[in-house]
């Protein structure tokens, strides 16, 4: 069964290009964003997040709402296994696919066609298993002809219905989203949403950072709420929503 | 593993492919512009040094072309997961991979201008005997050494970027005192030079992959040299990467 689980676990990002001495006092007390500290070395460093302790198992929805710098998109990527925790301890099993990039690797000289495969490698997939799929994530992609021209000359939603498609190509244990992807015109968006829809039902764990409250409250069965790089609360949807948004009107 | 250096031979591919589309020579102009270098600074020097072309013109070919490698690999090495920083902060890959990249991406490169090579042979003459049977170990053991070198240097580089600055400089005082256009022969037996020279990794580095082209063999205190500087190269990357790796992302 996936599941991940943080203890105390802290992430604590080094500026090495800025002096402790001169900005530690003006920018302590700022409104967003994690703690700032000055390190021994003398220079600064935000606490990202701070001491965190987290326990997520099968069947969760995890999600994730906070102010902007409140340390979202940090733990995604301390979930994700980008960032491995400065302090604490992260334990996790599954197999984990992000939806947070999904154009990342895309090179625009290349055709449709070969960016699946960049793609598709990136994301783990053999050049076996990417052949397997190619025909069902082009013709998803509705790209048709287009798929063997190179992709600068698509225009930027083209673009995302082709990024889309491969991202969408693959399962996990555990799926990891920062805002639901919304992507393409009428018809296409209610397909690629049901095709995510029906990504988040295959996979055991789901996390998503949002500021929707909408989106959390139809997906998500636990959420986080993150300030200043800590968690302030965590419980049941309804409840920290609640609290978090303000009583539904 | 096979993974992990597929993905890099990918994207060393990707980086060639990348900087050479649309133009009309594509990937050939890696071999123009080399080409050009050797023709140009051949005839100049040749004429400064008074020796035979058919001497010369190997030798310094030979020179440029596994210069232009060790000084690629150890350039590129410093930026392997500077230049990575998008991908590294997005997708949770072994950071082996971007070393990888860079090792395929410049042995490509040098692939590249290998070709001239012969074609330098062919019009002056000159060159070849057994000893260029072993070539490829020479080659692999720049390449072993090299890569290690460009492990450390990529680590250090991502947390103090001022190391690609001082390995740049490096490298540009090193291609003036390695004998890579000058023959250190013609130079009599100075006791200075002699010095300097050996005592330059580099020049060791450059000894093993470049006389077996030029059908000369390589010295037994070079062949130690280099796999030895491989070994400590590689044990001293390995080392810090196994402790430094999860800084990566924090660094870059």
């Amino acid at each position: 069964m996936a599941h991940i689980t943080l203890k105390q676990a802290s992430v604590v990002l080094p500026i090495f290009n800025s002096s402790a001495r001169s900005l530690t006092n003006k920018l302590v007390s700022a409104a967003t964003g994690g703690a700032l500290t000055a390190q021994k070395g003398g220079h600064l460093s935000i606490e990202a997040l701070r001491d965190m302790d987290l326990n997520v198992v099968a069947g969760d929805r995890l999600g994730i709402v906070g102010h902007n710098g409140s340390g979202k998109s940090t733990l995604l990527r301390l979930l994700s296994g980008i960032y491995e925790p400065s302090s604490g301890s992260i334990e996790r099993s599954g197999s984990i696919a992000s939806l947070v990039d999904i154009s990342l690797g895309i090179n625009g000289e290349n055709t449709g066609r070969e960016n699946i495969f960049l793609r598709g490698k990136l994301m783990g997939l053999s050049k076996k298993e990417i052949d397997a799929k190619i025909d069902e994530i082009i013709d998803f992609s509705e790209l048709g002809d287009y798929i063997n021209l190179p992709v600068r000359i698509y225009s930027s939603g083209m673009l995302l219905r082709l990024a889309f498609s491969v991202s969408t190509s693959i399962t996990a244990d555990i799926l990891i989203m920062d805002e639901w992807l919304s992507v393409g015109d009428g018809a296409f968006a209610e397909r690629a949403s049901a095709r995510l829809s029906g990504l988040v039902d295959e996979s055991e764990i789901l996390i998503i950072a949002s500021h929707d409250r909408d989106l959390i409250e139809k997906t998500c069965n636990k959420v986080v709420w993150l300030e200043h790089g800590h968690i302030k609360k965590i419980g049941a949807t309804e409840e920290i929503t609640t609290e978090y948004f303000g009583p539904k009107s | 593993m096979k993974k992990t250096l597929g993905i890099g031979f990918m994207l060393g591919w990707q980086d060639i492919r990348q900087s050479y589309r649309r133009s009309v020579f594509g990937q050939l102009w890696i071999t123009i512009g080399m080409a050009v270098t050797i023709a140009a600074i051949g005839i100049v020097f040749g004429t400064i040094f008074v020796t035979p072309l058919e001497i010369f013109l190997p030798y310094l070919a030979s020179g440029l072309i596994m210069w232009a490698l060790i000084a690629g690999i150890l350039n590129d090495g410093n930026m392997a997961f500077i230049a990575s920083e998008g991908m590294i902060k997005q997708l949770p890959l072994p950071k082996i991979v971007y070393i990888v990249r860079i090792v395929w991406r410049n042995l490509i490169v040098s692939a590249h201008n290998v070709v001239i090579f012969p074609i330098v042979i062919w019009i002056v003459g000159g060159g070849t005997s057994w000893a260029t049977l072993l070539w490829p170990l020479g080659v692999v053991g720049a390449v072993l050494s090299l890569s290690g070198l460009a492990l450390i240097f990529a680590i250090v580089a991502a947390r103090y970027r001022d190391l690609p600055q001082i390995v740049n400089a490096a490298l540009t005082v090193g291609f003036y005192i390695t004998p890579v256009i000058w023959i250190k022969e013609s130079l009599g037996d100075n006791e200075l030079v002699n010095l300097i020279v050996s005592l330059n990794p580099l020049y060791h580095i450059l000894q093993v992959a470049r006389l077996p082209m030029i059908g000369q063999l390589p010295s037994l205190s070079n062949w130690i040299w280099v796999f030895a500087s491989a070994g400590l190269f590689w044990a001293v990357g390995i080392y810090m990467f196994s402790r430094f790796e999860k800084r990566i992302a924090y660094w870059v």
